[in-house]
């Protein structure tokens, strides 16, 4: 066995995971290379940091913590819960008002229509009248 | 299955009472639920993460996961394999956050030094003096480089042997694959990490013997 191949299997070799005879093959290159035994070494020491780090001390306040974010947002869509609720309601007085307001509208519409008509009619009566009183024939004789 | 939870956890409760409880409302269950699996949850999101602090945020963004979708949760795997996902699930999310948070975080250094040195702390009750604290620092910051260096899939099933103890039949299990591509999962991954820890050792060497004194 050379020093790359060595090398390859070294983290399966330092987690025991090889199969039996790469194993030996290893361990008998690694008792003759001072390299590939220092780089052994080195990736034991480097790998053990996990053993380390897999210990963490519990949050004894996460239960409450957690309870605590949970009511918080309970809270917050209860009070949002009536607006489905209420959007039929919204809905319905909205069609509501339009009607009443769109009645109203149309209404004065209407009234203002009529008073127009009223004025216009008024008027051109007057423009006849005015005719009638001041025929065109005699103004012109009037020239 | 439950064995990186049974083996350093006080099994308060069997699985089936704590899913009964809460399903049912139970305001105990909640307590139950963390005080139970917080250890595990812990465990699999450090193996992802640089700081214990990183992976403790992750821990309540899990449970908080598994209290609102609890509704979700069709009982066909155990209930660890449930939160193992999750909690996977939520530590890569995590990652993919903080890449983008990587320029600010640039900034905090000062309180990333704190979250740092606390996690060592943590991790280390023996209170080594600082020397030997920088040194288990500095490989924890190697490894956790060259394990974050690793393609997605790789990263998560080597987490799951190394930090969880999780057996193959389990990993693949959490990760929906068979035990042949778990097993060829870890191969390639230690493979991996193998490579990019002899250039850490290879830069590590070469620095001690460029500082050290000519004689
Ligand atoms: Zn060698």
């Amino acid at each position: 066995m050379n020093c790359k191949n060595c090398r390859t299997d070294l983290v399966g070799f330092i987690r025991g995971t090889l199969p039996k005879g790469l194993e030996v093959q290893i361990r008998e290159h690694l008792n003759g290379c001072e390299e590939c035994r220092s780089f052994a070494d080195y990736l034991r020491t480097t790998l053990n940091v996990i053993h380390q780090e897999k210990v963490i001390p519990a949050d004894p306040f996460l239960a409450t913590r957690i309870e605590g974010i949970l009511s918080k947002s309970g809270a917050a869509s209860r009070r949002l819960s009536f607006l489905p609720k209420l959007i039929p309601a919204l809905t319905f007085s909205i069609f509501i008002l339009a009607g009443i307001a769109g009645g109203i509208g149309l209404g004065h519409a209407l009234m203002q229509a009529n008073e127009n008509q009223n004025i216009a009619s008024q008027q051109m009566s007057f423009l006849v009248d005015d005719l009638k009183q001041e025929p065109i024939e005699s103004f012109l004789m009037g020239l | 299955m439950s064995k990186g939870a049974n083996s350093t956890t006080p099994v308060l409760m069997n699985e089936p009472e704590v899913l009964k409880l809460l399903l049912a409302g139970d305001p105990a269950a909640v307590r139950s639920l963390v005080d139970q699996y917080q250890p595990m949850v812990l465990r699999t999101a450090r193996g992802f993460v640089r700081n214990t602090e990183d992976a403790r945020d992750i821990a309540q963004e899990v449970f908080i996961d598994i209290l609102t979708n609890l509704h979700r949760f069709k009982g066909q795997a155990s209930l660890s394999t449930w939160i193992y996902r999750i909690t996977v699930n939520r530590s890569l999310n995590y990652l993919r956050n903080s890449k983008r948070r990587q320029s600010r975080l640039f900034y905090s250094e000062d309180q990333n030094e704190g979250r740092r040195s606390e996690a060592v702390n943590i991790s280390d009750p023996d209170q080594k003096n600082p020397a030997e604290l920088l040194e288990q620092q500095e490989r924890s910051e190697t490894l956790h480089t060259a394990i974050l260096s690793l393609p997605g899939k790789q990263q998560v099933a080597f987490n799951l042997v190394e930090y969880d103890d999780l057996s193959y039949k389990e990993i693949a299990e959490i990760m929906h694959l068979t035990i042949s591509s778990v097993e060829s999962l870890l191969f390639r991954a230690r493979k991996n990490l193998q490579k990019k820890l002899w250039v850490c050792y290879k830069a590590s060497t070469s620095r001690e013997n460029g500082t050290k004194p000519k004689s």
